[in-house]
């Protein structure tokens, strides 16, 4: 393996058979060699070597290279190679576009990047690049974790350091079955690599590959991040270090005063932080502002109250502020905000996190506040930051402590159903939904909705009816209780089906929740249910006066390790009445057990697909 | 192109020019305006641009424009695209670069019934070069509640006569006052390529003295403009809103020959373009023909 990568031979037939099956690219050697040389100086040598097999693998082919103020690229070379690894064409720093990446969500960031695209008539090719980057910030040292994408395979994948420093540079291997690292420690070097990893296919209902993937992380026991430099040993000196950006930004002008003042705060703390967060709601929105140490230091509490904006550091500073200019303590949280959640390890402090939250312990609980959104309940996390932990920013007493967990029964869908069955087959009625936890925040985008837009996003939601018209009333957002709420009157053409003299239609009026899979032997990852949830329908038809009903279908109940369904109905005159409870747990599940995870879903949606039969007097 | 300018001018003649209509007058602030809490047609509407207008004039070979907008926010959390603001600018060859100048960004509240300004300084307006030809001015409103009236104002010099932009006029919230002047010298020729459906209530199209020179002026205004919103199955939506677009098509410049001057005197020049030209364009232009030329692909 490693003759052939000194010999720099990258012919495409060079590549190991067994790593080319669903590849439609693969990185043929992805190497850093970092030489630390201080806490504010380092040098990368990056060396980035693709083969791109096929049109699908063209994706690949894109070139970006970022920088930033605080670093500098040299020596860049990039060629492409043909399938015999010969040279055919080769480029210069200044045929690179040079972009700032500030993109939409941003309104201005001072990060750029040289890009280009690989335009190549023929497959396969292979890209070759190699840059030198020289940077005074050591605070992000690289994670590196064999996966570069689906359908992409890694013949070899490393890193290098080389520390000059003298600072204590700690590693954190993490064991997954998706590869083997190899490492090589002597003296003050230190090189990993993994090597020969096949390419994945993507597969419905897999986690993040971030969470199953092996990985190696590195940490200096102190560092500098634009040109701030501090001990980055432990998780309370990395947060003093922290903090150090913080309260600058962080005075009680008389204006943050007067504003608390202006409040008239009342009752116990957790009605006064309420009372404070709606306020901030009410005046700020989200805009992200990043230029220099901006990307990691909130714009200051007070700028934010002039300016009404700021990003998730500037609105929660600028909230802890306004509750400590009401005497209420309340601590900078950093977060992964993710679907899948991401963890902070207690035992190897580094520099990580994307989001900010605020924490307030209170004599009755935590509370937990999100201050990006204008609409959100109080006291409510999104379900992309629950079920994780957090590192609570103090100067002594830093912790890493875990955000609330909910069950899937905090989690709930309710819906109930008056409709009358015509005998036209068409379908009238109302529908009461009601949603909290993570359903509330699934559901929250239709706060900001116009009427139209809303009208769009129901009908989008009811598309298995065949509505002709629809109509939305009692819209609530409950940012007490966290709940979402509102009432709908519809009517639905063809919803039954004539047959002769008897009718029937579906005992669900609304789709099943969509969840297909079939059973693979070739199934590599987990299926992961993110979030858990409960669904409680009451549904209630009534059928024309000339009509009984022929048969009513049994009761059903189905428990399991992976949730628990429950279908009831009962009939009176011409009315039937149909209650169902469907609890799905939250939770990953391996590849042996997909099977009977399937069944268990199957069994529901056939279930779910009940007719009811009704005939004509 | 020449049947389409006639068709202007005649359909000019036989649309009454009310009053007198005072183009680029912008309208005093109004505490009504202010204090409404809903925009009265649809209180759904999310915000109501107020006034806006764009004045393209040509004055020593340069282009100008001055841009005011004027918006009423009645849902802030809806209204994002009013709230943060971009101007593209072209950077070309030898210096040759559009600039923004005079930027002023205002948040009028009510306070108290009184007015209260809030500006945007200068170290919130940001300049970022995005690639090597253009370069993006930001700015985000500060201040801004539900019911606030948010301002800017900014002009553009560019060397680039030629390059006049499209305006479209309907924005998807309704529109009380839209106005586009289009002033150049005699000596210049524009195209005038107006699209769409809605009729400018206002128009003057003549001739005047203006800038210490004769011009034309292309002078459009219209006045509470229905929102113009997305639909299903549009692809474009800019396809179909009203739009205008000046275009130059010739310059009529001529020197005084010196003595023994033997040099072109200018004159009638035509800037229609023809397939040929395009392609001398594109074998010129940096993004093709420079690009083949290095033999990248």
């Amino acid at each position: 393996m490693s003759i052939k990568t000194f010999s720099q031979n990258y012919a495409i037939s060079e590549i190991p058979e067994e790593i080319k099956k669903d590849a439609n690219a693969v990185v043929r050697n992805y190497s850093s060699e970092y030489t630390i040389k201080a806490a504010d100086d380092m040098e990368i040598k990056e060396k980035k070597v693709i083969s791109i097999l096929n049109k699908a693998g063209e994706k690949f082919s894109y070139v970006n290279i970022s920088y930033n103020k605080y670093s500098r690229i040299s020596d860049l070379k990039l060629r492409v190679l043909d399938e015999n690894g010969k040279s055919i064409k080769s480029y210069s720093k200044s045929d690179l576009n040079d972009v700032s990446q500030s993109d939409n969500s941003y309104l201005y960031s001072d990060y750029r990047a040289l890009v280009t695209r690989i335009v190549q008539p023929t497959y396969p090719y292979t890209i070759e690049l190699s840059y030198t980057t020289r940077t005074s910030d050591t605070a992000f040292l690289p994670e590196l974790q064999p996966f570069y994408a689906y359908n992409v395979s890694v013949e070899k994948w490393s890193v290098d350091f080389k520390n000059e420093s003298g600072i204590n540079l700690r590693k954190k291997i993490t064991e997954s079955k998706f590869g083997k690292i190899e490492l090589q420690e002597n003296g003050n070097e230190l090189k990993v690599a993994y090597i020969n990893i096949p390419s994945y296919k993507y597969e419905k209902y897999s986690p993040d590959p971030e969470t199953v993937f092996p990985k190696i992380e590195f940490a200096m026991d102190r560092a500098c991040l634009k040109d701030k430099c501090g001990d980055f040993s432990s998780w309370q000196s990395l947060a003093r270090w922290y903090n150090t950006l913080i309260e600058p930004a962080s005075a009680i002008t008389p204006e943050i005063q007067n504003e608390v003042n202006g409040l008239n705060l009342k009752g116990s703390t957790s009605e006064k932080v309420k009372t404070i967060y709606q306020y901030m709601q009410k005046k700020t929105r989200y805009v992200f502002v990043g230029i220099g140490i901006g990307g990691w230091q909130p714009m200051s509490a007070d700028d934010v109250r002039k300016k009404g904006y700021g990003d998730c550091k500037a609105l929660s500073n600028y909230m802890r502020v306004l509750l400590k200019a009401a005497g209420i303590p309340s601590y900078y949280t950093k977060i992964y905000l993710d679907d899948t959640p991401v963890f902070f390890d207690e035992n190897f402090p580094k520099m990580s996190g994307n989001h900010v939250i605020l924490n307030i312990p209170t004599e009755n609980g935590d509370i937990w506040l999100e201050n990006t959104d204008q609409n959100i309940a109080f006291n409510h996390l999104g379900y992309a930051t629950r079920n994780r932990n957090v590192v609570l920013i103090d100067d002594n007493a830093t912790k890493v402590i875990n955000t609330p967990t909910y069950s899937a029964a905090d989690s709930e869908e309710q819906m109930s159903v008056s409709a009358k069955i015509s005998e036209d087959n068409s379908l009238s009625g109302n529908f009461k939904f009601g949603f909290t936890g993570g359903l509330y925040d699934f559901n929250l985008n239709k706060a900001t909705m116009t009427p139209q837009e809303m009208k769009e996003s129901l009908k989008y939601d009811l598309n298995i009816l065949n509505l002709s018209s629809i109509n939305y009333s009692n819209f609530l957002n409950d940012r007490d209780s966290s709940k979402l709420s509102y009432d709908i009157d519809f009517k639905a053409d063809n919803f039954s089906k004539t047959l002769g003299n008897d009718i029937y239609f579906r005992a669900l009026p609304v789709a099943d929740n969509g969840f297909y899979l079939e059973n693979s032997e070739d199934r590599k990852f987990p299926v992961e249910v993110a979030f858990g949830y409960t669904d409680n329908y009451e549904i209630e038809y009534t059928i024309p006066k000339n009509y009984k009903f022929s048969e009513i279908p049994l009761a059903k109940k189905i428990d399991s390790e992976y949730g628990n369904y429950s279908i009831e109905f009962s009939q009176e005159n011409d009315r039937i009445v149909i209650k169902r409870k469907f609890k799905l747990n939250k939770g990953s599940i391996a590849v042996d057990k997909i099977p009977s995870y399937i069944n268990f879903r199957k069994q529901i949606n056939k279930i779910d697909a009940t007719k009811i039969l009704i005939t004509k007097l | 192109m020449k049947t389409k300018i006639l068709q202007l001018i005649l359909t000019c003649i036989i649309l009454p020019i009310f009053g007198q209509y005072k183009f680029l007058d912008i309208p005093k602030l109004d505490n009504n305006d202010l204090k409404a809490v809903a925009y009265k047609k649809n209180p759904a509407e999310v915000a109501e641009i107020l006034y806006k207008s764009y004045h393209y004039y040509i004055t020593d070979g340069q282009l100008n424009l001055d841009v005011v907008s004027r918006v009423k926010i009645y849902k802030k959390d809806q209204a994002e695209k009013f709230l943060n603001q971009e101007i593209y600018t072209y950077n070309g060859k030898n210096n040759n670069s559009e600039k923004v100048t005079s930027l002023k960004v205002l948040t009028y509240n009510l306070v108290n019934d009184k007015v209260e300004t809030t500006t945007v300084e200068k170290n919130s307006k940001y300049k970022s070069k995005e690639s090597k030809n253009y370069t993006v001015t930001k700015f985000a409103f500060e201040n801004v509640k539900d019911g606030s009236i948010v301002e800017y104002k900014y002009s553009v010099l560019s060397p680039f006569v030629w390059s006049v932009d499209k305006i479209t006029v309907e924005d998807n919230v309704p529109t009380r006052r839209f106005d586009y002047v289009l002033d150049f010298p005699k000596y210049l020729g524009f195209n005038i390529d107006y699209k769409g459906s809605l009729t400018p209530k206002n128009r003057d199209v003549a001739d005047k003295n203006i800038y210490g020179g004769e011009y034309y002026t292309y002078r459009f205004g219209f006045e509470n403009i229905a929102p113009y919103r997305d639909e299903k199955y549009v692809h474009n939506l800019d396809n179909y809103r009203t739009s205008i677009r000046a275009e130059l098509n010739s310059t009529n410049i001529t020197r005084t020959p010196g003595a023994y001057d033997y040099s072109d005197l200018g004159g009638f020049k035509s800037y229609a373009v023809t397939w040929t030209d395009i392609r001398k364009q594109l074998y010129e232009s940096d993004n093709f023909g420079e690009q083949l030329k290095r033999n990248l692909w």
